[in-house]
């Protein structure tokens, strides 16, 4: 073997380990980033079903108001107070067809986000338009 | 050599769970679209067509039909209150004892397949009714299925 196959081969060894090592560390960073993801959308998920079952829990109790649009302005009054986990930010939107629209979105990964609609007249929180 | 092969299982890896993180990202933007229409359809129903409820959906487009006429049953049916998605009501079926309605809504099916038109996916939903006189007072999601082949 010369000595000028020697440094080549040295060369080509170096490279491909260098470059291995580069693949190496971007990956381990997207799994990384993808555990984030993942605990971001159980996050938000988990803040939905709370206040899912907030809403069900006053459905229960009967009509919040006669006009369906000040239930909407109780129900997301209502929701405002609710307690959240840090980390997820509530969006509380009045629509104009007497409903409210909660959005919850994570800080950290602003692609994990849920829209819910919820219409007291769904739940029979409130008996005319 | 062991360093390149487990760098590329590695990079593999966290492509398989980019590809996971988008699909997730789908299912969930479905089921908020079909639970908003689910919201409306029965909202729309227990204020202005309570007769509906115990009506199966084959029904609301029958004669003699008193809280509803035919072009606004036909508008519930094909998912003119599904504001964004025109969300289809494929099912509602009424319970024997009157207490719970099962409710099937399909997303529209984009011609090519999947987003951004519509996956076509349908939710499955279990009304529950109840007081006097009867309206439905919960909604509650039973499942995400997929598109009618």
């Amino acid at each position: 073997m010369t000595i000028v196959e020697v440094t080549l081969a040295a060369l080509i060894l170096m490279g491909s380990a260098s470059a291995s090592a580069q693949i190496w560390a971007s990956s381990m960073a997207g799994i990384h980033n993808a555990q984030q993801r993942q605990l971001a959308l159980n996050r938000i998920d988990g803040e939905l079903i709370l206040l899912q079952n907030h809403w069900q829990q006053l459905a229960q109790l009967g009509p919040l108001a006669q006009s369906c649009r000040a239930a909407s302005e109780q129900l997301l009054d209502d929701l405002q107070r609710t307690p959240l986990r840090s980390g997820v930010d509530l969006q509380l939107t009045l629509l104009t067809d007497e409903a409210g629209l909660v959005s919850l979105q994570d800080h950290n990964v602003p692609q994990a986000r849920r829209d819910q609609l919820v219409k007291p007249a769904a739940l029979h929180l409130c008996e005319e338009a | 050599m062991g360093l390149l092969l487990s760098s590329l299982s590695l990079q593999a890896t966290s492509l398989q769970s980019q590809l996971r993180f988008r699909s997730q990202l789908q299912a969930r933007s479905d089921q908020d679209q079909l639970n908003q229409a689910a919201q409306r359809l029965v909202g729309e129903i227990n204020l202005h067509h309570p007769c509906l409820l115990h009506l199966p959906v084959q029904d609301w487009t029958r004669d003699g039909i008193d809280c509803i006429d035919l072009n606004r049953a036909t508008w519930l049916i094909q998912g003119g209150h599904g504001s964004p998605a025109d969300v289809r009501t494929l099912a509602w079926q009424p319970d024997a004892n009157g207490q719970k309605v099962m409710l099937l809504l399909a997303l529209p099916k984009a011609p090519g397949g999947t987003a951004p038109g519509g996956t076509g996916r349908r939710g499955l939903f279990a009304i529950g009714l109840g007081g006097d006189p009867v309206r439905a007072w919960s909604i509650a999601e039973q499942g995400l299925l997929g598109a009618e082949s």
